[in-house]
């Protein structure tokens, strides 16, 4: 069942700084939606 | 529906579901069936992903509580991107190591074949009673809506979705899934413009936005620690976590999708597209609901959103009890009203007018609970929470001919969507962690595929019958995420002990699991804790315990 040839070898350690980047910025994303989300309900109410 | 709604309906199902069957055709291996030959990129990866967890259910219930309930369940979602993270940089890369099959696998690579099963047994369970619901619960709206027969309706979204999916497998389901998706949010948009359009001269996006903020429906985040509060940013953010984490990490509907995937690169940048769009996806499908109550604000509201069961009682026993109740919805509506236009004209600033407001709503609120209690004795077998009626009542009592037929496509592809990645996950599990575990050791590719294509047929006949068979349960989406955070606790538990335990073994992680999933239905049936919380739950006591019992079952010999 298994071949292992059947999927392409990862460069071992390829693009980890830039996934590592893109981990920090869904954080900020994140709390900068929290935050605007938090204005919104001030705002609103 | 209209002739030209039923042209567009057809035309865009059958469209999507032809070019899945002819893009896919030609799978004839055990591989390209079950892992889509890896050939997604990460947009596809991230499309399909978010199609599998956006069911018709999202789309029926979804505006229906931002309706009654205001913006708040959004706060579920907090922790979906920290979840995709952590499982694009730890699971992901495992999981596509290994060339695994499914999820389960990985826990016989990591303890042995029991823990395995029982992580598989769990998982079958779980989502074989929750494809059912996901076929059903479109299908009992549609149907007591246009009048269309509920066996009749479960029976073409089933078999529509069994034939693509047995055609071209997993390859079958990111293709269709990526059309899907396109489809759902370009009618979503296009309702969003029509609730919009529709308000009242002088009142915009801001006005609805204020207004509907001073009736207790801009309530998005609350820092309030409360644990039996179900939604609020603590819990969205822990118990969302462990949600998303055992959901995505865990559940081979999710995990099937994303191992489809050309390389650890396209998956992870597929997961954190998942983990950017989700919340401001749940965000706009809450705000139309919110959109539509403030319309409603303005325009007279149906007494009650399920119209065949509103019109039956109007003719039942309690047909005069029902007649004093509208007319004073009316009256209720009118006051409300006025005092909502004078407090807008005050530009949202005269206290006095917004306490008289708050007070007319929360008589409109009064009333509308009386109606419902009033259907309920009248019609004691229609569906009295008419929430998830909300949004396509709209649709199709508002939108123009050719809209409705498009956003009926919208919810079938949305409940095709999500069952066509369960019941390819079924398959897959079924064959690959039982059938061939079990029945078939040796069995060759071509074994492998057409027991995997008759597994998909089998659990999608059990779907379609559970559908069937089942009767609606509160709200909707909520019903399933009740049930999914039954089992996910455990198996997460499980899945996190094999990934961060490392000295963890596998008798002490299998009793610790049959403990956590026990003590997760003891709180289910004897405490009132958030549902939410289960997971959290299930997801620690395997963790604690699993150390423990290693210690006892799995110490190694003294020497000597």
């Amino acid at each position: 069942m298994r071949d292992p040839d059947e999927r392409p070898s990862e460069p071992a350690s390829a693009d980890e700084g830039e996934v590592a980047g893109l981990y920090v910025g869904l954080v900020v994303a994140l709390v900068l939606q929290i935050l605007a989300f938090a204005w919104l309900t001030e705002w609103a109410s | 529906m209209t002739v030209i709604d039923w042209l567009v309906l057809v035309a865009t199902i059958a469209g999507i579901v032809v070019y899945g069957i002819v893009k896919t055709r030609n799978v004839t291996t055990a591989a390209g069936f079950l892992r889509g030959d890896n050939e997604l990129g990460w947009m596809t990866v991230g499309l399909s992903v978010m199609a599998t967890q956006a069911s018709a259910i999202t789309f029926l219930s979804t505006p229906g509580q931002g309706y009654e309930d205001g913006m708040r369940f959004v706060q579920f979602y907090f922790g979906l991107p920290l979840a995709m993270i952590l499982i694009s940089a730890v699971i992901v890369p495992i999981f596509f190591r290994l060339r695994v099959y499914t999820a389960y696998e990985y826990l016989e690579h990591r303890f042995d074949r029991r823990v395995r099963l029982l992580g598989a047994s769990l998982f079958l369970v779980q989502r074989g009673l929750a494809a059912g619901i996901t076929i059903y619960a479109p299908a009992i709206v549609l149907s007591t809506l246009l009048g269309w027969r509920l066996d009749v309706t479960n029976l073409v979204i089933g078999v529509i979705v069994i034939l693509y999916t047995v055609v071209g497998g997993s390859k079958a389901v990111s293709q269709t899934q990526k059309q899907q998706m396109i489809v759902i949010m370009a009618g979503m948009f296009i309702a969003a413009a029509v609730i919009v359009g529709s308000l009242p001269e002088g009142v915009g996006l801001v006005e609805a936005t204020r207004l509907a903020g001073a009736l207790g429906r801009m309530n998005v985040v609350s820092f309030d620690l409360d644990p039996s509060d179900r939604y609020n940013v603590w819990s969205g953010l822990t118990g969302g976590f462990f949600l998303a984490l055992a959901y995505f990490g865990t559940d081979q509907s999710q995990v099937q999708r994303y191992l489809s995937g050309r390389s650890i690169r396209e998956i992870r940048l597929g997961l954190l597209f998942n983990g950017l769009f989700k919340i401001p996806m749940q965000f706009f499908i809450l705000a139309i609901g919110v959109l539509l109550f403030v319309l409603h604000v303005y325009e007279l509201p149906p007494s009650f959103f399920n119209r065949p069961a509103l019109e039956a009682s109007r003719i039942s026993a309690q047909k005069e009890r029902m007649d004093v109740l509208e007319i004073r919805q009316r009256e209720l509506h009118e006051a409300r009203l006025a005092l909502a236009t004078a407090y807008v004209e005050s530009d949202f600033r005269d206290e006095a007018v917004l306490g008289e407001l708050t007070r007319a709503h929360e008589a409109v609120e009064e009333g509308r609970a009386e109606i419902r209690q009033l259907v309920n004795l009248a019609v004691p077998k229609a569906e009295t929470n008419d929430a998830d009626f909300i949004f396509i009542s709209f649709v199709v009592e508002r939108l123009p001919a050719g809209l409705v037929g498009l956003l009926i496509a919208v919810i079938l592809s949305a409940a095709m969507s999500s069952t066509a990645s369960e019941l390819s996950a079924l398959g897959s599990t079924s064959t690959i962690d039982i059938y061939r575990l079990f029945f078939a050791p040796e069995a060759s590719d071509r074994h492998v595929l057409v027991a995997s294509k008759a597994f998909t047929v089998m659990w999608g006949l059990v779907a379609i019958a559970f559908a069937t068979f089942a009767s609606l349960i509160d709200n909707l989406i909520e019903a399933v995420n009740i049930l999914g955070s039954l089992f996910y606790g455990t198996v997460l538990g499980i899945f996190l002990a094999a990934f961060f335990l490392p000295f963890v073994k596998s008798r002490g992680v299998f009793v610790a699991a049959v403990l956590a999933e026990c003590s997760v239905l003891a709180s289910f049936f004897f405490s009132d804790l958030g549902f939410l919380w289960f997971n959290v739950i299930g997801c620690l006591v395997t963790m604690v315990l699993a150390p423990l019992f290693t210690l006892v079952f799995d110490r190694p010999a003294r020497a000597g």
